[in-house]
């Protein structure tokens, strides 16, 4: 009953762990807080699925690479700095 | 007393001379309380100092400048404007005031911060002008799957991973364009064009707990507009 109160105190609740999932996605938590958090989503799937997702959601983005500059675009651009330097 | 070739005098930084291989090589005169930047034969020349050339009058070195940034000005441009045309426009308008106001960059933040606050400025002030007349024209928007048709690299997929791949990166499109102009550019800077915190409130000009904060909230209205297809 003693190690049970003890852990009861150790975790968090659902609304506790939104305010905190993103910085610890990020890595950015006290060891404290992250084991705290980390009890929770053992016991919860919902916020387990919350940060799985959020997780996934900051990688999709990190290697989302971007788009090239379109040729049309490229060319009035380039055109633009030829004048510029042309008249500078 | 004559100077050896590349130096310009005590305190002051010579323009400098790029190697055959492309490589920087700089002589440098400066006194003992200044930093010394240490040249490198065979990297490319730092942004810093093409600014500096382009300062002395060395408008090459501007043309590089657009050459290494063009493709990140414009990608910061579609994230926030949500559209070719329009970032096609903000890359313009970006690199014209860079021009204009490159010969009064006093160095205090790097070259890249000082490039993406005018990019983020720029493509902000457009998106608001926008806003505004997009209340009288509603039907002019054009649907942003149109603009994805033929825009996926090759990258060696299964026709099934490059649909779910394209899928994807419609609905982050989406999602980063619904989100509210306040977190839309923190999430663009910080977690598609990977600046740090700190980057970041120098660009926004936000302290680092207000980008924190959006953050936060930008990236839990993005997973739950991803969240089925992630």
């Amino acid at each position: 009953m003693k190690d049970k109160g003890k852990r009861k105190k150790a975790t968090c609740d659902c609304v506790e762990l939104e305010e905190w999932a993103v910085l610890y996605v990020e890595g950015e938590v006290s060891e404290e807080i992250r084991q705290r958090l980390l009890i929770h989503i053992q016991s919860c799937a919902h916020c387990a699925h919350l940060v799985r997702s959020l997780k996934r959601t900051v990688h999709y983005c990190r290697i989302e690479c971007g788009r090239d500059v379109p040729q049309q675009a490229h060319e009035r651009l380039w055109q633009t700095i030829r004048n510029l330097l042309g008249s500078g | 007393m004559a100077r050896p070739a590349g130096c310009s005098g005590e305190g002051e930084v010579a323009p400098s001379r790029v190697d055959k291989s492309g490589g920087l090589i700089i002589l440098l005169s400066v006194p003992e309380n200044k930093s010394l930047q240490v040249a490198v034969p065979g990297l490319p020349v730092p942004d810093e100092e093409l600014v500096r050339r382009v300062q002395h009058g060395h408008m090459e070195a501007f043309e590089e400048l657009v050459r290494r940034y063009e493709r990140k000005v414009y990608n910061i441009a579609y994230r926030l404007l949500g559209n070719e045309e329009d970032a096609a426009e903000a890359l313009q308008d970006t690199f014209l005031r860079v021009y204009r106001f490159i010969p009064k960059f006093a160095f205090k933040s790097s070259f890249y911060t000082w490039l993406y606050r005018i990019a983020t400025n720029v493509s902000l002030t457009r998106l608001r002008r926008r806003k505004k007349t997009e209340v009288v024209s509603l039907d002019a928007s054009i649907p942003e799957s149109d603009n994805l048709k033929f825009d996926l690299p090759d990258t060696g997929q299964t026709p099934e991973e490059a649909f779910q791949q394209k899928r994807l990166r419609e609905k982050l499109d989406q999602a980063v364009e619904q989100l509210p102009e306040e977190y839309r550019a923190v999430v663009v800077l910080r977690d598609l064009e990977g600046l740090s915190n700190e980057e970041v409130s120098k660009i926004l000009k936000l302290s680092v707990p207000a980008v924190k904060s959006r953050l936060h909230r930008g990236r839990l209205a993005l997973r739950q507009q991803l969240v089925n297809y992630l």
